[in-house]
């Protein structure tokens, strides 16, 4: 396997053994993950990973509302009219959230109560727009799940590492259990934004030069 | 007949939707039996009374008096069975904060001088910044603050009445300052009439 498996050559995909769901299911996760790649929805990044398990709870809200969205918006791919697509995606995502919020709020109220705006902000969050718009509108709905669940699993994993580090280093805590011993004290500007900025810069700059990114030269 | 269709086809998604919806809201509202436990519970562990999961509401009434006032429902704590302090008011009160209703408990000690805490029930306010208000250290610092002749959230907390404000979140400290005085307010003329009444 070499770098040069991308999306752009589809058929070459297409003909490997792993099959087409794979690549597609890796191109999300990792070629084209969601924070790293694309750099969509960092402003929810940001905010959410202070602490790993308000960003565990955050991207599999999202990775759900990607996949459900992924699916009805790709069965109906066929019946939105073109011109007002957009309002179409607008209503079925924001249903989606707003059902999403509730049940958070019955049975996560801890985590609904940290969360806040965010969850009700899943709406304007530009992943699931962007796929909607990019994917699910013009595949079939078995490879747009898929496409979902790698960009929503490609969501969780920056999130979480991003939010471990995060909370090991200003809270000296995973998961809420304490595990840096008493005497180092936490460094309190990693739980709060402009922490996140450092680290999730230096986080882009770590994984692009994993993944051998290269910027275009256009 | 083009732009017919494409009402056509968005008055039939608003209708699911709208539906959809609906449902949710009914089995939220259902569901909404929890939000009183969920009350008595929080205002428990502002007392840090024990209780038993499953007997939440008789460990509170045990402690506790509900209490009607006008549109207010206060709870006043017993002296009985080991109350640390009796004749405490707390009650729930809500205002507009930056960008969302901050719904907060308050607990008022037995001479209205002083607060014995302050929980955030609900919030949306910026994640990171206003949003703060939920952190646990921050609702612990109301703690005993007096409440005479107001609450101010300040930078630098020096006096009494004073407690630090968020930095980064100068709106949503002003109006849960403001939120919090109101409902002062609200409880003084409450007892006040009340008071007069007998």
């Amino acid at each position: 396997m070499s770098d040069n498996v991308q999306l752009k050559t589809p058929k070459k995909g297409y003909r490997l053994l792993s099959g087409k769901s794979w690549m597609v299911f890796k191109e999300g996760l990792w070629h084209n993950n969601p924070i790293f790649g694309m750099m969509l929805g960092l402003c929810s990044t940001l905010a959410v990973t202070n602490l790993m398990s308000n960003a565990l709870v955050m991207s599999l809200s999202v990775t759900i509302v990607l996949i459900v969205n992924s699916i009805i918006i790709s069965s109906l791919r066929n019946f939105i009219p073109d011109r007002i697509r957009m309002i179409a995606y607008m209503l079925i995502i924001s249903t989606l959230v707003i059902a999403i919020d509730m049940v958070l709020k019955i049975f996560l109220p801890d985590i609904s109560k940290a969360l806040g705006a965010y969850v009700a902000l899943i709406i304007t969050n530009c992943i699931i727009m962007g796929r909607a718009e990019a994917y699910a509108s013009n595949n079939s709905i078995g490879i747009s799940s898929v496409d979902a669940l790698g960009v929503g699993l490609g969501y969780t994993f920056s999130l979480m590492i991003i939010a471990t580090f995060r909370e090991l280093v200003g809270f000296g805590s995973l998961f809420g259990y304490q595990v840096l011993p008493e005497p180092l004290s936490p460094m309190k500007i990693f739980s709060i934004p402009p922490g996140a900025f450092f680290t999730l810069g230096v986080f882009i700059l770590i994984i692009n030069t994993i993944r051998g990114h290269k910027e275009d030269d256009a | 007949m083009k732009e017919v269709k494409m009402v056509l086809f968005l008055l039939a998604l608003f209708t699911i939707c709208t539906l959809v919806l609906t449902g949710a809201q009914l089995a939220y509202d259902k569901a909404s039996a929890i939000f009183n436990l969920r009350l008595y519970a929080e205002i428990m562990d502002l007392y840090s009374i024990e209780y038993q999961e499953d007997e939440i509401e008789e460990t509170f009434s045990t402690n506790f008096t509900v209490m009607v006032l006008g549109d207010s429902t206060y709870y006043i704590s017993d002296s009985e069975p080991d109350n640390e302090h009796p004749g405490s008011i707390v009650f729930k009160t809500a205002g507009p904060g930056l960008w969302s209703i901050i719904e907060i408990l308050l607990a008022v000690d037995s001479e209205m001088e002083s607060l014995i805490g302050m929980r955030v029930l609900s919030q949306a306010e910026t994640p990171g910044l206003g949003g703060r208000i939920s952190e646990p250290d921050f609702q612990e610092s109301f703690s005993g603050a007096d409440i005479r002749p107001n609450l101010s959230i300040v930078k630098f907390a020096t006096l009494s009445n004073e407690v630090d404000a968020i930095s980064g979140a100068t709106k949503t400290s002003t109006s849960l300052e403001t939120i919090i005085n109101k409902a002062i307010l609200g409880l003084d003329m409450a007892f006040q009439d009340q008071g007069s009444n007998e």
